[in-house]
């Protein structure tokens, strides 16, 4: 069926092959951007792609849909980006077909990509399924494709292979779980891995019966990226989550869940959309221009991810570790409950690495060495918290923890620590000094502090889960300052009247609606 | 045996001068209506926050017939109801569970106004935390805590939570006859003012069915000294340290729809309350917040201003939908309560999510700390049969439904 549809486009095809080829010889060429620079898109079509989804079941049921989807590659649709910073096209490349099938998408991704390239894009080939590497590769520096993103499932050799016959192409693998992320990111540039559709609900919403002390359930990106970006601050970090039936915030959410924390998303759109888009429907290219203010607000913003993460609490982060996903656990809630850390690799534990911090989570010493233990132990009789796990005796029998004094500061040790109670109970452990920067009025909301270093920039990112503008936020910050800026993707620069809180500084953010940075100096 | 009203039946009376009415308790716990004091309550229609609510608590104010005299160069203590956090979809925490910040600013403003002293906003809030204030809490839910501070001139605020600004807790008798605990010991501001004022919200209660200005007294009881509310109060699973006040019967019924009731009505009348403010401008049904499945946002529209709090309660009661004197069998005061929310021990029987609350109004009236009886009540502004809401008929839906 799907074959006789190809060939009944043949003839057009061919037509628009010459059509397109005599639209890239007018445009001036202009060199794709760097991998680090790339913003990505989900660029899928073809004949390949309707073969794939037909192989995997999940063929668009509307005809127009899948017709637009077929002639996704001709020329006009490149002209969809224009206006937007969109600039590294995720393109339909490998998959098992019929070879028929698939000699005509690579002819078309071919021109495309030609075409493409001229408009300053870089063009990647996503392989969907293992085949033949050296071929897939091969054929895809034919094309001058700019590299392969592999994404699906794969034989544990065909990575390897892959990007050994890739040579000196890009290849990018979009891991499944942060653990393979973070296993590939001294293989590539460009780290990416499977996220979520960010969102928040109340648990009632969801059919929980929650607690007083409750807060919605956020589900977020943003400590994942940030995880990644810490662990490899060379890397770019990439999202990939596929949205369905999404709205413009849906959308807008997604770029900003992944930016502020300073990676990026794979921008999708689903099939309807797409469908609208390729007709150019008023409200559909509305969406897609509001979407496109929020990439530009993210690069035009880019120092930002260069700021190093602001934070009082450190936590013991240990790449080797067995357990990775619940040192992930824990980096997400302690995240979702707004308490300001960073990572302090466990390699790199000694006494000025701790110096810095007013607080460490050292669960992933478990147990600690001596050398460990006696390096924190010295932190927290100088004045520090050391939280830590059972494996660092003294746990109690029936209370949850104890708190016990040493020296100058304490060490609390839990008995069967989980990572919501301790990212919970971390808030009450620690006094607003202790944590540095405190946002009230914020259940939707992640923040993130950055910079705030001696003669720089306090940067505060707050990300506001639910489609519903919050207001009224406030933001507790230990600290003298002068002046407090807000920018927002949505609206010009603001400054905020500062209010002096007992030797600490407090500003309100009147209105959030998505995402909003609050600069202060 | 004695007659029974059902909801329906007050529902159906409540549409007629109930001047004229006598309704008796209704269940067989309930006791007999004794004499209680009685005060004008004044009810009024509000349809938001955004009026001049200043304006609109001096008119009821002077409709009970004035407090000038008691708030004019005297401290003012107001308990507010915060409650947990969380919220529903385009509501703040003040439009549905907690008070309404623009009505503590215009109650504040309208005490100023009379020549108040000294205005504490009070509350427990705060945990363990290291420095945490009353304020924190505040600005949690968006509020203006400068506005507040702002509108009278000496404003405070104290986490009664612990000791706050205070040396030694207070020990407060319950001066009614008690029923679980003969005192309490209490942040001094519950002493140290010369007004009380108990500034609640207008709602369902999971456990309690409602929770008005009597229920809001729960909150005054100190951490600092109970530690944990649901097992010295709810459950009565342990007993307050030595040296604090202890319950006085430890063997007495545990089950909370009995003893929390009555634990309230002993915290009234150990810290008995002025001027009862009852905030349902905008409110929910279905439980006292979010987290209480079923539960959804309200705008009942209505203010209830008293100077004894049963008397206020009842009335707000009324304005509800419910009858005032409604028994432990009839809406409100037949619960819900959610088996994974509570300790199995409390599902009486075990085997039933329908449970039952005892009416903390006719528990004080009992007391003498006031009459629930509307045909005592002066209610003046906005009848009853014009001002209610039916929280039930806005909620029945979202109700389990009742096993056969």
């Amino acid at each position: 069926m799907l074959r006789s549809s190809v060939a009944i486009h043949g003839e057009s095809i061919a037509t628009r092959l010459v059509l397109l080829f005599l639209l890239s010889c007018t445009l001036e060429a202009s060199a794709p951007p760097a991998p680090q620079a790339w913003i990505p898109i989900r660029w899928t079509g073809g004949p390949l792609e309707l073969a794939w989804r037909s192989k995997t079941r999940t063929p668009p049921a509307d005809s127009a849909i899948r017709d637009a989807l077929a002639r996704w590659y001709e020329p006009a649709t490149l002209s969809l980006l224009e206006g937007s910073p969109a600039n590294c096209l995720l393109v339909t490349w490998s998959a098992p077909a019929d070879p028929v099938v698939e000699t005509q998408q690579h002819q078309l991704v071919k021109i495309y990509a030609e075409a493409a390239h001229k408009r300053g894009l870089a063009v990647l080939g996503l392989v969907y399924a293992a085949g033949d590497a050296p071929k897939i590769a091969a054929d895809a520096a034919s094309a001058s494709l700019d590299g392969l993103v592999l994404e699906g499932e794969f034989a544990a050799d065909f990575p390897a292979s892959l990007r050994k016959a890739a040579g000196s192409m890009l290849v990018v693998e979009v891991a499944k779980d942060p653990a393979s992320a973070r296993a590939r990111r001294k293989l590539d540039p460009i780290v990416a891995v499977a996220g979520v559709a960010p969102s928040a609900r109340n648990l009632s919403e969801m059919g929980i019966r929650g607690a007083p002390s409750s807060e919605p359930w956020i589900q977020s990106n943003f400590w994942l990226v940030r995880s990644l970006g810490l662990a490899s601050p060379s890397n770019a970090v990439w999202i990939s989550s596929q949205l369905e039936n999404a709205s413009t915030v849906d959308y807008t959410r997604a770029v900003a869940d992944a930016s502020a924390a300073g990676g990026r998303w794979i921008v999708s759109f689903d099939d309807a959309f797409r469908n609208k888009l390729r007709a150019r429907e008023a409200s559909t290219l509305e969406v897609w221009r509001r979407l496109s203010i929020y990439l530009k607000f993210a690069e035009s913003h880019a120092t930002w991810r260069s700021l190093a993460p602001h934070g009082n609490v450190g936590i013991v982060f240990d790449p080797e570790s067995t357990k990775q996903d619940l040192s992930d656990e824990y980096l997400n809630l302690v995240t979702r409950r707004q308490v300001p850390y960073r990572l302090v690799a466990r390699s790199g534990l000694n006494p000025a690495s701790v110096a810095k911090f007013r607080a460490v989570l050292a669960f992933e010493l478990d147990p600690p060495s001596v050398a460990e233990r006696k390096l924190l132990q010295d932190f927290a009789e100088s004045g520090g918290l050391v939280v830590a796990g059972p494996t660092w005796g003294g746990a109690p029998k029936t209370e949850p923890f104890v708190e016990v004094p040493a020296g100058k500061g304490r060490v609390v040790i839990y008995r069967d620590p989980d990572p919501e109670t301790v990212a919970r109970d971390l808030k009450e452990l620690l006094s607003d000094d202790d944590l540095g920067v405190v946002p009230f009025n914020v259940p939707s909301v992640i923040t993130l502090a950055s910079g705030g270093d001696p003669g720089q920039p306090l940067l505060v990112q707050l990300l506001n889960y639910f489609d519903r503008p919050v207001e009224a936020i406030t933001l507790r910050v230990a600290g003298k300052f002068r002046s407090a800026r807000l920018e927002t993707a949505e609206g010009a620069a603001v400054d905020l009247p500062l209010r002096d809180a007992e030797g600490k500084t407090e500003v309100t953010i009147p209105k959030l609606l998505l995402w909003a940075a609050v600069s202060m100096e | 045996m004695r007659e029974r009203v059902t909801r329906r039946d007050w529902l159906a009376l409540s549409g007629l001068a109930v001047g004229a009415m006598a309704i008796r308790p209704a269940a067989a716990e309930a006791p007999a209506a004794p004499a209680g004091p009685a005060e004008p309550v004044s009810v009024a229609k509000v349809r938001s926050y955004d009026v001049d609510l200043t304006g609109q608590f001096k008119k009821m104010f002077d409709q009970i017939g004035g407090i000038g005299n008691q708030v004019k160069g005297k401290t003012v203590g107001i308990k507010v109801n915060l409650t947990g956090g969380g919220g529903f979809p385009g509501y703040t925490a003040g439009d549905t569970h907690w008070v309404h910040p623009r009505v503590v600013g215009a109650v504040v403003s309208a005490f100023g106004s009379l020549g108040a002293k000294r205005i504490r906003i009070l509350e427990s809030a705060g945990g363990r935390k290291p420095g945490y204030k009353l304020e924190d809490k505040l600005l949690s839910g968006g509020w203006d805590v400068a506005a507040i501070r702002n509108a009278a001139p000496l404003v405070e605020f104290e986490d009664t939570n612990a000791l706050g600004q205070g040396k030694q807790y207070s020990l407060l008798k319950v001066q009614s006859k008690p029923y679980i605990f003969p005192a309490f010991h209490l942040n001094h501001s519950y002493e140290d003012c010369d007004f009380f004022v108990s500034l609640g919200k207008m709602k369902n209660h999971e456990e309690m069915g409602l929770t008005i200005c009597i229920k809001n007294l729960f909150g005054i009881t100190p951490l600092g000294i109970y530690h944990d509310r649901e097992k010295i109060f709810h459950y009565g699973q342990v007993q307050a340290d030595s040296g604090v006040p202890a319950e006085l019967d430890p063997k007495s019924n545990r089950y909370e729809g009995w003893r929390l009731p009555r634990i309230l009505v002993d915290i009234l009348g150990a810290r008995p309350v002025d001027l009862a403010i009852a905030d349902g401008i905008v409110s929910m049904v279905g439980g006292e917040g979010p987290w209480v499945l079923g539960s959804k946002p309200a705008h009942p529209g209505i203010l209830v201003v008293g100077k004894n709090c049963v008397n206020t309660d009842a009335v707000a009661a009324a304005c509800m939908g419910y009858n005032p004197r409604a028994g432990r069998s009839e809406a409100p005061y037949r619960v819900f309560k959610d088996p994974k929310g509570h300790p199995p021990e409390q599902l009486q029987p075990g085997d039933e999510m329908f449970q039952y609350a005892d009416n903390m109004a006719l528990l004080a009236e009992a007391a003498g700390l006031g009459s629930a009886d509307l045909t005592k009540i002066d209610v003046r502004g906005v009848p009853i049969k014009e001002a209610m809401f039916d929280y039930e008929a806005f909620w029945k839906n979202q109700m389990p439904k009742e096993k056969s």
